[in-house]
C-alpha cells in the first residue's frame, strides 16, 4: 500500500445516521474516500465478490448475517483489504471475535471525526488499534492454549518483544510511550500489533487455520 | 430342708413333752443391768408351774434368772438321754440330778436374745439314776424379751437328735445364707447406684444392708455392743429396711398418684417416730414398743398391697403383681416374727428366714427386668438417635445448599443494585441533563449525551470479567486522553503494577477507577494544571497534577471528596489529600496496609 493515492473505503453498516456519518468523515479526509456504502450482508457479500477496496469497515450485526463472517470471507478472498469492525462500546467480545475472524482492529461507531481518521491512518501505516482490554485478552489467551502438537509453527507463538508490548498495552501505555521504553519506532510498535493480531487469528482457529497457512491460504508475516 | 425340720418336731412324740414342774425366778435385773454372780433360789422361791412359761404373761417388765426343776420319768432301760429345748430367747443351762449336762448362749453381758437357737444337751447315761431324776433347767433372760420357757423335750437322742440338728440346720444355715445375701445384694446395688446414680438402687442396697442386722440378731450368740444398744440398732434396721423397700417400691414401679405422695410421708413419720420412741424409752420398754410400731407397720404395708393390687387390676402391669407378692412375703416374715415374739411357744418360725430372702430375690427380678427394658429402650432410643441425625444431616445439607445459593444471590443482587445505582448517578443524570437542554443548544446536548455512552463503555468495562484494575484505567486513560489533550492536559503514565497489599475484586477495582477519575475530572475543573501524574506501584496509588492546588475548608462540597472517602474505605485503603495553595500541585494517594 503506497502512501500516496487515496485509500479506498467500504461501509457496510445497517444503522443510517452512523453510515452517514462515516462517510461524511472519510470523504472530508485528503487520504481517504468512500467507495460504497451498504447496508445488508448480502449486498455486501455481492459488491465484496467483485470489488476489492484498501479498508472495509464492517458492523458486526447485520440484519441479514454477521459481520464477522463477512469479514472472515475478505481475510480469505482479499488479501489486500485490510478490516476494521464497526462497534458501539468497543467492548472486548464482540472485538475480540473480530479479530479471530482476521480483522485489524475496532472503530467506534460513535466516534469524533479525528478518532476515525487518526485510526485509520494508523491502518495504512501499519499498526492496528488496540485497546488495553483487547490486550490483555490477548495475553490471557496466549498463555492458556496449550503448543500444537503437530510441528510448532513459531510464529504462532508470541516473541518475547510482543509480549512486551502486549503488556505494556494492557497497562494502558499508548504507542508513543512504549516505543520510548522499547527504544524502537511507533511504527513497529504499530507493526508488532498487526502480527498479533494475525498470530491470535491463527492460534485461536487451531487446527483449521494449520491446514490454511499449509495450503498457503493464508500468509503470515 | 423346710419339711424334714418341721417333721421331726411335730412328730416327737408328746409324752416326751416336759409340761409340769416347778419354777423358782430371781429378778437379777436391775437398772438396766444384770447383777454380778449367779444367784441361787432359795427353796422357798420353788412355785409349781407349767410350760409354757412366757416371762411377759407371768411376770412382766421383770427380767433375770429362773430355774425350772423336773421330775423325771423313771428309766426303763439305761440309754442315754437327751434334752432338747426347740426355741428360746434366752440363754439356757441344765443340770441333771446336780450334774451339769450343758450350756448354750452367754451368761455374761452382753446377753444376745439368743431367740431361735435350738439347745441339745446330752444327758449320758452316768449321770442317770435308776429311782429317779432331776432335771433343772436355768435360763437367763432381759425383762420383756420373750423370756421363759417354751418347748422342752426330754427323750431319746435318736429321736431327738436328727430334730435338733434339722432345727438348728434351718436356724443357723438359712440365717447364714439370708445374711450373706442380704449383704451380697446390698453391696452390688450399692455398686450399681454408684455407677448409675439411680435412685432405687440406693434404696435397695440400704435396705439389704440394714435387714442383715435384723437376721443377725436371731443366730448371734454375743452381741458387739451392750445390750440396750443392740436392741435399739436392731430394732431401728427393722424400720429403715422397711421404709427404703417402700421407697424402692415406690420408685422401681414409679407409682405417682397423690396418695402416694401422702404414703411416702407417712413412712417417713413412722419410721423418724418408732426410731425416736426406741431411743427414748426405758430399757425395759424397747421391746414391747418396738412390737407396737411393728405392729403400725403391718398395717401400711397391708394398705400398700391394696393399692398394688388395685393398680395390677386396672393396668395389668407384671411388675406391680411381682411387688404384691414381694410384699406378701414381707408380710408373712413380719407377722411370723411378731408372733414369735409375743409367743414363746409357737413352732419355731420357719417362714421368717424365707421371707426377706424371698423378697429380695422378687427384687432382683424386677430390677434385673428393668434394667432389660432400659437397655431395650436405650437401644431402641440409640436407633432413633442415629435416624434422627442422619435426617438432620440431610436437613442441614440443604440448608446449607439453601445458604449459599441465597449468598450467591445476594451477591447478583448486590451488582445488580451497584449496576442500577452507576447507571443512575452516571449516565442517568446525563442523559436527564441532555433531555433538558435539548431544544436550546445542541452542541452541549450532544455533549452529554456523548458523555453517557462513555459512561455506558465504563459501565460495560467494569462488567466484562477482566477484573484488572490497570487495563480498567488504561481503558479511561483512552477514553479520555482527547478530551484531555483538548486542555493541553498531557498524562505522565506511570502504571506498572498493583500495589503490594490490596484485593482486587470487580468492587475495589470499581471503586478505585471512580476515585481516579473523580480526580481527574477535578484537575480538569479547576486545577489549571497542564500535567497528571497517575503512578501505580507496590506502595500505592498516586493522581498528581501540576496545578493551583486547593485548601480542602475552603472546597465546596461539589468536589465530591466525601464521596471518595467513602469510596476508598470500601475499597480497604486510606485516602490521603495533600494540596494547599502555596505549594503548586494537589496529589490523592490511596494506600492499602497489610
Amino acid at each position: 500500500m503506497t502512501l500516496s493515492e487515496t485509500k479506498s473505503i467500504v461501509i457496510i453498516e445497517d444503522d443510517v445516521h452512523v453510515a452517514s456519518q462515516l462517510q461524511a468523515f472519510i470523504n472530508a479526509s485528503d487520504m481517504f474516500s468512500c467507495m460504497q456504502v451498504l447496508h445488508t450482508f448480502h449486498s455486501g457479500k455481492n459488491f465484496l465478490s467483485s470489488n476489492s477496496p484498501d479498508i472495509l469497515l464492517v458492523d458486526i450485526n447485520l440484519p441479514d448475517g454477521s459481520g464477522i463472517d463477512l469479514i472472515r470471507f475478505v481475510t480469505t478472498t482479499h488479501h489486500q483489504t485490510e478490516s476494521l469492525v464497526l462497534s458501539l462500546y468497543g467492548d472486548e467480545g464482540h472485538v475480540i471475535e473480530a479479530i479471530e475472524a482476521g480483522s485489524a482492529g475496532y472503530l467506534l461507531k460513535d466516534g469524533n471525526y479525528e478518532d476515525v481518521i487518526y485510526a485509520l491512518h494508523e491502518l495504512v501505516k501499519g499498526g492496528a488499534p488496540i485497546s488495553p482490554m483487547i490486550a490483555r485478552s490477548l495475553l490471557t489467551h496466549f498463555a492458556s492454549i496449550p503448543k500444537p502438537q503437530k510441528e510448532p509453527i513459531h510464529q504462532v507463538q508470541l516473541t518475547k518483544k510482543e509480549h512486551e508490548i502486549l503488556v505494556y498495552f494492557s497497562k494502558g501505555f499508548n504507542r508513543i510511550e512504549i516505543s520510548n521504553y522499547l527504544g524502537v519506532s511507533i511504527n513497529t510498535v504499530g507493526g508488532h500489533a498487526k502480527n498479533i493480531y494475525k498470530k491470535f487469528a491463527v492460534h485461536s482457529q487451531g487446527e483449521a487455520v494449520f491446514e490454511a497457512v499449509q495450503q498457503g491460504l493464508i500468509q503470515l508475516d | 430342708m423346710i419339711s424334714t425340720s418341721l417333721k421331726p418336731v411335730l412328730t416327737i412324740p408328746e409324752q416326751l413333752r416336759l409340761t409340769h414342774g416347778e419354777c423358782a425366778f430371781i429378778e437379777s435385773w436391775r437398772n438396766g443391768s444384770f447383777l454380778k454372780g449367779t444367784p441361787s433360789p432359795t427353796s422357798l422361791a420353788w412355785k409349781p408351774c407349767t410350760l409354757p412359761d412366757a416371762w411377759e404373761l407371768t411376770h412382766p417388765d421383770k427380767g433375770g434368772d429362773a430355774w425350772y426343776r423336773f421330775s423325771l420319768p423313771n428309766t426303763t432301760n439305761s440309754e442315754d438321754k437327751a434334752l432338747f429345748l426347740a426355741s428360746f430367747m434366752m440363754n439356757a443351762e441344765a443340770w441333771v440330778n446336780g450334774k451339769h449336762i450343758g450350756s448354750g448362749g452367754s451368761f455374761e453381758e452382753p446377753i444376745a436374745n439368743n431367740w431361735n437357737r435350738p439347745l441339745f444337751f446330752h444327758a449320758p447315761t452316768y449321770v442317770l439314776n435308776k429311782k429317779g431324776n432331776t432335771l433343772v433347767i436355768h435360763v437367763r433372760a432381759y425383762p420383756n424379751a420373750g423370756g421363759g420357757l417354751g418347748l422342752a423335750y426330754w427323750g431319746s437322742p435318736t429321736l431327738l437328735h436328727p430334730a435338733y440338728l434339722n432345727q438348728n440346720a434351718i436356724v443357723h444355715y438359712l440365717g447364714i445364707g439370708v445374711v450373706s445375701l442380704s449383704l451380697l445384694l446390698g453391696s452390688i446395688f450399692g455398686i450399681l447406684y454408684i455407677a448409675t446414680r439411680q435412685k432405687s438402687f440406693l434404696y435397695f442396697s440400704i435396705a439389704s444392708f440394714s435387714s442383715c442386722l435384723y437376721v443377725l440378731d436371731q443366730f448371734i450368740i454375743s452381741p458387739p455392743l451392750t445390750h440396750l444398744h443392740w436392741e435399739i440398732i436392731v430394732h431401728s434396721s427393722l424400720y429403715v429396711s422397711q421404709y427404703f423397700f417402700l421407697l424402692f417400691m415406690i420408685d422401681c414401679l414409679q407409682l405417682t398418684d397423690r396418695h402416694i405422695h401422702w404414703f411416702k410421708h407417712f413412712g417417713t413419720a413412722h419410721m423418724i417416730i418408732s426410731i425416736a420412741s426406741i431411743l427414748l424409752c426405758s430399757e425395759i420398754n424397747v421391746l414391747p414398743v418396738s412390737s407396737f410400731w411393728h405392729a403400725v407397720g403391718l398395717l401400711w404395708l397391708l394398705y400398700f398391697t391394696m393399692i398394688l393390687y388395685y393398680k395390677w387390676i386396672y393396668s395389668g402391669n407384671i411388675m406391680t403383681a411381682l411387688i404384691a407378692c414381694a410384699i406378701f412375703f414381707e408380710g408373712i416374715f413380719m407377722l411370723a416374727d411378731w408372733s414369735a415374739w409375743i409367743n414363746a411357744q409357737i413352732i419355731p418360725p420357719v417362714i421368717y428366714p424365707i421371707g426377706p430372702m424371698a423378697f429380695a430375690l422378687v427384687a432382683t427380678v424386677m430390677l434385673i427386668l428393668r434394667f432389660i427394658q432400659g437397655s431395650r429402650q436405650e437401644e431402641a432410643f440409640r436407633l432413633e438417635l442415629k435416624e434422627s441425625l442422619v435426617k438432620q444431616e440431610i436437613a442441614l445439607k440443604e440448608k446449607h445448599d439453601e445458604v449459599i445459593q441465597y449468598e450467591q444471590q445476594q451477591s447478583i443482587r448486590y451488582e445488580q443494585e451497584r449496576i442500577t445505582r452507576e447507571l443512575h448517578d452516571g449516565i442517568g443524570s446525563h442523559l436527564l441533563g441532555a433531555k433538558s437542554v435539548l431544544g436550546s443548544d445542541k452542541e452541549i446536548a450532544k455533549q452529554l449525551i456523548g458523555d453517557a455512552l462513555d459512561e455506558l463503555r465504563a459501565l460495560m468495562d467494569s462488567l466484562g470479567n477482566h477484573s484488572d484494575l490497570l487495563t480498567i484505567l488504561g481503558m479511561m486513560r483512552q477514553r479520555m486522553e482527547r478530551r484531555l489533550q483538548a486542555q493541553n492536559i498531557t498524562f505522565d503514565w506511570q502504571v506498572w503494577e498493583i500495589p503490594e497489599h490490596m484485593h482486587q475484586s470487580p468492587q475495589v477495582n470499581h471503586h478505585v477507577a471512580r476515585i481516579i477519575q473523580e480526580s481527574i475530572a477535578n484537575i480538569e475543573k479547576h486545577a489549571q494544571a497542564t500535567q497528571i501524574t497517575l503512578r501505580i506501584n507496590q506502595s500505592g496509588i498516586t493522581v498528581a497534577d501540576n496545578g493551583i492546588g486547593f485548601e480542602e475548608k475552603h472546597v465546596p462540597s461539589g468536589r465530591g471528596l466525601t464521596n471518595m472517602r467513602w469510596r476508598a474505605k470500601q475499597a480497604g485503603a486510606k485516602l490521603i489529600i495533600l494540596s494547599n495553595t502555596d505549594r503548586a500541585g494537589t496529589s490523592i494517594s490511596l494506600a492499602w496496609e497489610a
